[in-house]
């Protein structure tokens, strides 16, 4: 193995997290490596309209994700099971290239609730401990709402969030969202135009007693330029919005937010198409430090490349699966419950309802966040132990919405799967009478997090690189499945105060199932927590065990909440950031004591 | 009229996943993950699975034997039948879509995880078999043509609509299932390469001059829908383009060859 001139830090994987990181630390005058897997991607050429507007390439065959030749995970719904590889592109995208999923995102930029960020504490105040089954291992975050709120701020102004506040200050404002946290300043652009059918769950939302307002979208609704100076073009509405990059300059991404500026600083060297395969790692104890990263490049040779800071900024499960083979930080096990790396790992409960209407939609047109909201159903905005909850109580909520994302043609000819698949005669009658027709309702659950839902090494398969596959031991608990069918009765009242006619309705429940696409919105495995015997990191995303690696993304997260993730991402990632260059550059130590 | 086919199709054996990656192959592959990015000196299997073909004429087929491609036109019409509310699958040419999504190199499979050990597992851990999409239609379709000869006294392709309507549903509902007959699986992957055949762009072999589209009501992909967000959902009034435009610069360019 050769040897690369030493640096001041490392960065594996370049996507929405790994980029904030090269900002940060070349603003501070480090000299930084970025290591992506992936090829470089830019809006032009890799997006323009007549590349991306490929529904077979970029939907069907995953054409910006990571392919499972490349890296995949097994999967089992418990541990009494033989897990197997995940051989075609599943339940889950993870990006690929410069951007990573950050490229092929939805947009939807929401905060979560205040209560979000003390979700044991919360519900155990307000129902009793006894609401919690006693496998369930959600908990507080080490961060608060209060203390993200200036960088949630600053991260919705990077990415020209379009959308509209409810809540400044305290001051409720009316056609927001009345749940929202107390926001320190508006959202940088006013919320996107709406269509046909999102007026309609407004209007129904609204005389139901709910209170709508619109997503908060990554789209720009207008002309922007953000605090680096990178500009934004206004949306178009094409329909090739969440699975694509966006050729128009509209979609955030880092593409339009952070690269143009970061790539022109001096102190970062991007080397894509080379595969960070382990964190090397001396000393034990109080002594263990990582030295830098051993990474593979195009022309298959295997460098080291020395830093004094590892960043691990992959996607979730990657994080997990690189500190693992790397034995940095211990393992988890979920029979004594003792180690941190892959603890809480939990995905996204996504439930829906869909409705034929005799209104037509023109459903091509669309983009990944232009939808209306309701957060009447999210965290702990209504009584959990009230009317409307039949039967046991259960931790948890989400958003229930109306999206119309642009729906193109090979999706909307998709009816049922397995032994349910419509063919024949009412196939061809579904797609030409249905099309124009149909709205889904939707609802994006939280997920809680248990003792016996993990990520750990697979004992069988390896990547092509030798290394043991990450397995995924995960599946849908009744708590989880009582939430979404709470949700998804909220989505068939909607639906049918908007005058649509019922199809069919899922709420989720097991056994989970990873042929069928859900959401890119896997958490947790290396949790944040106020004191090492609850996670991974401390609140700011530095390793308990190695003071010297910092972990971002939605592996920070506990458990999952009602809503996408992205905004929590870049808030999180930006506190961590402003306290490494604050008190961690100056002088390298735990930031937080044990 | 069938299409002439290749005289000797590769084997079943030379269709399955024998193949070990290298890292080598892994990484130069992945310079081609989006075709505008990479090096171009080095070919790889996964980039040509999810790179977009060049504009060609339909020719010769790639893939099927002419029994093969019996069965699935045959299959096809049925899945997205013609009728009186116009033409079908087999009409907008989905089978000569598939032909060429299997003649691709790794049988449909270049991109996915194929290394064993190969494990039945369950319904919800996804594909396990050690075959590829290739290697499937391969081994299947003769098997579901005995099964019409068995119960029907004749191939697929020669059934009544009311019979292969049965022998497909019986494929569905795994009543067709053994331990080397994948029926359930297969009917899957063909109906799922049909629709795809029916509505993709016609850049890929299938959705003739936008059949699909037409019957769906999809007015293509264009760059810039403002003006019509305001528009109640009232059809929009556009010929239909796809990546390269309309149906006749597709059709100049792709139905010239020696097609059926």
């Amino acid at each position: 193995m050769r040897h690369k001139p030493p640096v001041d830090a490392v960065i594996c994987g370049f996507g929405a997290t790994g980029v904030l990181v090269a900002e940060a630390l070349t603003r501070a005058g480090l000299s930084i490596v970025a290591l992506e897997r992936g090829p470089m991607l830019n809006t032009a050429p890799d997006f323009q309209p007549s590349v991306m507007q490929d529904e077979l390439r970029f939907q069907n065959r995953h054409g910006l994700m990571v392919q499972p030749r490349l890296s995949t995970q097994t999967f089992r719904h418990n541990a009494s099971e033989t897990a197997l590889p995940i051989r075609r592109v599943g339940a889950w995208q993870i990006g690929l290239g410069v951007g990573g999923s950050a490229v092929h995102w939805a947009g939807q930029c929401f905060r979560y609730s205040p209560n979000e960020f003390r979700l044991r504490s919360q519900f155990e105040h307000q129902y009793g401990p006894g609401i919690f089954p006693q496998d369930m291992t959600s908990q507080d975050w080490a961060v608060t709402y209060d203390e993200l709120e200036p960088y949630y701020d600053r991260f919705e102004k990077l990415l020209g969030v379009s959308g509209q506040a409810g809540n400044i200050k305290g001051r409720l404002i009316e056609g927001g969202n009345p749940f929202e946290g107390p926001r320190s300043d508006e959202y940088p652009n006013p919320p996107l135009a709406r269509v046909k059918a999102t007026r309609m769950f407004d209007k129904a939302a609204r005389e139901m007693g709910l209170s709508p307002y619109p997503c908060p979208a990554a789209q720009a609704s207008r002309p922007y330029t953000n605090p680096l100076g990178v500009r934004m073009g206004p949306c178009t509405f094409c329909g090739f919005c969440s699975g694509y990059g966006c050729g128009n300059y509209s979609k955030s991404s880092p593409q339009t937010s952070v690269l143009p500026v970061v790539l022109q600083r001096s102190g970062l060297e991007l080397r894509t198409l080379s595969v960070a395969t382990h964190i090397l790692m001396s000393g034990k104890g109080k002594d263990r430090r990582a030295k830098g990263v051993v990474y593979v490049d195009a022309q298959n040779e295997e460098w080291v490349q020395p830093a004094e800071m590892v960043f691990v900024c992959a996607f979730t499960m990657d994080n997990v699966h690189l500190l693992l083979v790397s034995s940095a930080g211990t393992a988890y096990d979920p029979v004594s419950g003792t180690g941190q790396i892959g603890r809480n790992y939990a995905f996204q409960i996504w439930g829906y309802a869909n409705f034929l209407f005799k209104e037509r939609f023109n459903p091509f047109i669309g983009a990944g966040a232009l939808g209306q909201i309701v957060d009447n159903y999210d965290c702990d905005n209504f009584d959990h132990a009230g009317p409307l909850v039949t039967g046991k109580p259960f931790v948890g909520g989400g958003y229930v919405a109306l999206f119309q994302y642009g729906t193109p043609p090979i999706a909307g000819s998709s009816f049922g799967s397995g032994e349910t698949a419509v063919w024949g005669a009412e196939l061809k009658r579904k797609i030409r009478e249905e099309y124009h027709h149909v709205q889904q309702v939707q609802s994006m659950g939280a997920n809680q997090s248990y003792r016996d839902v993990f990520l750990d090494l697979d004992p069988t398969y390896k990547d092509s690189f030798g290394r043991p596959l990450l397995r995924v031991t995960y599946d849908i608990k009744p708590n989880d499945h009582r939430m979404s069918n709470f949700l998804v009765d909220r989505c068939v009242e909607i639906g049918r105060a908007m005058g649509g006619t019922l199809l069919d309705r899922n709420s989720r429940k097991g056994p989970f199932d990873v042929t069928v696409f859900q959401t890119t919105h896997n958490c947790g495995g290396t949790i944040q927590s106020a004191t090492p015997d609850k996670g991974a990191v401390n609140k700011f995303g530095q390793m308990w065990e190695v003071p010297n690696i910092f972990v971002y993304g939605a592996s920070q997260f506990p458990q999952n909440a009602g809503r996408n993730p992205t905004d929590t991402v870049g808030a999180t990632t930006l506190f961590g950031l402003d306290e490494v260059t604050r008190r961690y550059l100056p002088s390298p130590a735990p930031l937080v004591d044990a | 009229m069938a299409p002439t086919s290749h005289s000797s199709p590769p084997k079943i054996e030379e269709l399955e996943p024998r193949w070990r990656l290298t890292r080598r192959t892994i990484l130069r592959g992945l310079a081609f993950v989006v075709a505008a990015v990479g090096l171009p000196r080095f070919g790889s299997a996964i980039a040509r699975a999810i790179a977009p073909p060049t504009l060609q004429p339909i020719g010769p087929l790639e893939f099927f034997t002419d029994a093969e491609y019996a069965f699935v036109a045959a299959a096809s019409a049925r899945f997205v039948p013609a009728n009186d509310t116009g033409p079908g699958a087999l009409e907008a040419d989905a089978p000569r879509y598939i032909d060429r999504k299997l003649a691709a190199p790794g049988g449909g499979a270049a991109a996915w995880y194929m290394d064993g050990p190969f494990e039945p597992g369950m319904p919800t851990q996804g594909w396990q078999v050690d075959l590829t999409p290739a290697a499937l239609y391969r081994r299947t379709i003769p098997q579901m043509n005995n099964a019409a000869k068995n119960l029907y006294g004749a191939d697929f392709k020669d059934l009544s609509a009311a019979n292969q309507d049965a022998l497909l549903t019986a494929m569905q509902k795994k009543e067709l299932d053994a331990d080397s007959i994948h029926a359930s699986l297969f009917f899957a992957t063909l109906l799922n390469d049909t629709i795809e055949g029916l509505m993709s762009d016609p850049l890929y072999g299938g959705n003739k001059d936008f059949i699909g589209w037409k019957m769906i009501g999809f007015p293509g992909v264009r760059y810039n829908w403002l003006p019509w967000l305001d528009h109640e959902g009232e059809p929009i009034d556009l010929p239909i383009v796809g990546m390269y435009g309309t149906a006749e610069s597709y059709g100049a360019r792709m139905r010239k060859g020696t097609g059926p």
